[in-house]
């Protein structure tokens, strides 16, 4: 990764919880996850660039995104831009 | 009243033949009919087309919903069943937003903003049918009680 990359990269925090569940996606889907991570780490808040993976939840919850990592399997998370830190609060199953 | 908001010229297929250029240039802005035997074929540019078939895809959604549900924000909905695992203010909020929403995708003939928000919302009614998800989001976590992620080396 160049200088230049790593400047704007978001740095990405998991809370315990979805910590675990992370974990237990790396195991099984290592491509989908790493594909997730990039996202995540460069344009998190970019829709577009999700390819339809990402949604913006509504009502209570609208603080959050989800990114659907693969059909049985999505994300959750908030973003502070200005210190570009992406917080994931869940990862996980896909009922 | 449809006839004259279609506004079309009507022609026979001997006249597009003559002169095929012209009518298809017309036909980008407004349509161009054909008459063919007792019926009529329209050249309609496509993008005009794709709206109304959203419109009336969408206008048929909102009034099912309305239909269904009419007051009350907790009566069931086949058009959006999953709206029955949102909490009653996030029923209220869904329903203002989609009417909202069409609203604006009518006047600018974007759908797209549409679109998402169905599937946001319904994303979200998702997320309520799971209490550990939902528990998840409703857990406030201090700042430092975060993990953060090293960059995996390869």
């Amino acid at each position: 990764m160049s200088p230049e990359e790593n400047r704007d990269i978001y740095e990405i925090r998991f809370s315990r919880r979805a910590e675990k569940g992370w974990k237990t996606l790396e195991e099984n889907i290592p491509e989908a996850t790493e594909k997730c991570l990039h996202f995540l780490m460069f344009t998190p808040l970019d829709r577009l660039a999700s390819g339809g993976k990402i949604k913006k939840m509504k009502g209570t919850f609208s603080k959050f995104l989800q990114y659907d990592v693969t059909d049985n399997a999505r994300i959750q998370y908030w973003v502070d831009k200005d210190c570009r830190i992406v917080y994931v609060k869940y990862a996980g199953p896909h009922p | 009243m449809v006839n004259t908001v279609f506004s079309d010229e009507i022609i026979n297929p001997t006249e597009l033949k003559k002169n095929q250029r012209r009518w298809l240039d017309k036909a980008r802005k407004q349509p161009v009919t054909i008459k063919f035997g007792d019926s009529g074929l329209a050249i309609v540019d496509r993008e005009l087309i794709k709206n109304l078939y959203a419109e009336k895809h969408y206008a048929e959604l909102l009034i099912k919903y309305c239909q269904e549900t009419g007051n009350s924000i907790t009566a069931k909905s086949s058009v959006f069943p999953w709206t029955a695992s949102l909490p009653d203010e996030d029923k209220q909020e869904f329903r203002n937003e989609f009417f909202t929403a069409f609203v604006k995708a009518i006047q600018t003939n974007n759908w797209t903003e549409l679109e998402e928000l169905l599937e946001d919302w319904k994303a979200t009614a998702e997320v309520w049918e799971n209490p550990e998800n939902v528990e998840a989001l409703m857990t406030k976590e201090e700042s430092e009680e975060y993990i953060t992620l090293e960059p995996r080396r390869k």
